[in-house]
């Protein structure tokens, strides 16, 4: 319910005020819907507030369900590769006993001797068989 | 939708619900039809709450219209005829109750859009001068000179059917 002077607030002073605060106020006591049909919309409300709060709810699930398998696959990951490792302490274990002697590691290459080019007779341009282009 | 908006939706339903109701039910004339617009209005707020920004008088208002148009819209608006009423017992309080109602309807649908929403807010959604203010992008004062000349024009509205009646009479 609004005050009455809620209703007057800011007016300006006039002599029909009184007349116009009557109206205000049969406007603001106006009949409103009954109680129990606002119960049945706020009930509805709740409903639909509930509705809406689902899709968070199954975000949540799922957003730990992803966690839980992402920290699955990354102990499977770390478990298989620790597994498969045990190959490299053996690896470790030959290059260990293996004899210090260097490796002579020599390849032979015979080196041909240079064959100087021989000049062709004939130049590359045949300037007499063309003479005829360039002379007057 | 997150706690806030929850217990945002709770008290805007608080504060505006029985005002918006009593608005609709000026307007459909009729309760059950009222309880479902202001039902579907509260679930627009509920579906757009994440959109809410600035006044939220303003922006319940908004939503209010878009409901009702879209009634208006798909059922074209029959208020109940009082000889109907009158069939179905309803005792004379109400009759009166009821002809009054429509006499204000009728002299507020004369009223320019901004004026109809002043009025509503006003004096049917129950907000103050400042939240109106903010709505309308005026100042608080500005809100109180207005509903003033408002009320003035209204009433001169709601005189003119009376003064129909007092010549037929």
């Amino acid at each position: 319910m609004i005050k009455h002077d809620d209703l007057m607030q800011d007016w300006p002073s006039d002599p029909e005020n009184e007349e116009l605060a009557r109206l205000a106020g049969q406007l603001a006591d106006s009949p409103g819907l009954p109680g129990d049909a606002m119960s049945r919309v706020e009930a509805r409300l709740e409903k639909a507030m509930a509705r809406h709060e689902q899709p968070r709810a199954w975000r949540r699930v799922a957003f730990g369900l992803s966690m839980a398998a992402a920290i699955l696959i990354a102990i499977a990951s770390f478990a298989y590769y620790r597994a498969t490792d045990t190959d490299r302490p053996r690896t470790r274990l030959i290059q260990a006993n293996a004899p210090s002697t260097p490796i002579d590691d020599r390849v032979s290459i015979a080196i041909q001797e240079p064959v100087p080019s021989t000049p062709s007779g004939r130049g590359v341009v045949r300037l007499d068989e063309y003479r005829s282009l360039y002379m007057d | 939708m997150t706690e806030t908006d929850r217990q945002q939706i709770a008290e805007l339903f608080q504060r505006y619900g029985a005002g918006i109701g009593r608005y609709v039910l000026l307007r459909v004339g009729n309760p059950e039809l009222a309880e479902e617009i202001t039902a579907r209005v509260f679930l627009a707020v509920v579906r757009h709450i994440h959109q809410q920004k600035g006044a939220v008088v303003g922006w319940l208002w908004a939503i209010l219209r878009t409901e009702l148009s879209r009634h208006f819209r798909q059922r074209r608006h029959q208020p109940i005829p009082l000889d109907v009423a009158a069939s179905n017992g309803a005792p004379g309080e109400e009759l009166e109750q009821q002809e009054r109602d429509e006499l204000l309807y009728a002299a507020l649908q004369q009223l320019p859009e901004e004026a109809q929403q002043l009025v509503s807010l006003k004096f049917f959604f129950g907000a103050s001068n400042v939240e109106i203010a903010q709505a309308m992008g005026w100042t608080p004062s500005n809100v109180g000179v207005k509903v003033h000349r408002v009320l003035k024009t209204l009433r001169v509205l709601l005189r003119k059917p009376l003064a129909m009646d007092a010549t037929l009479s």
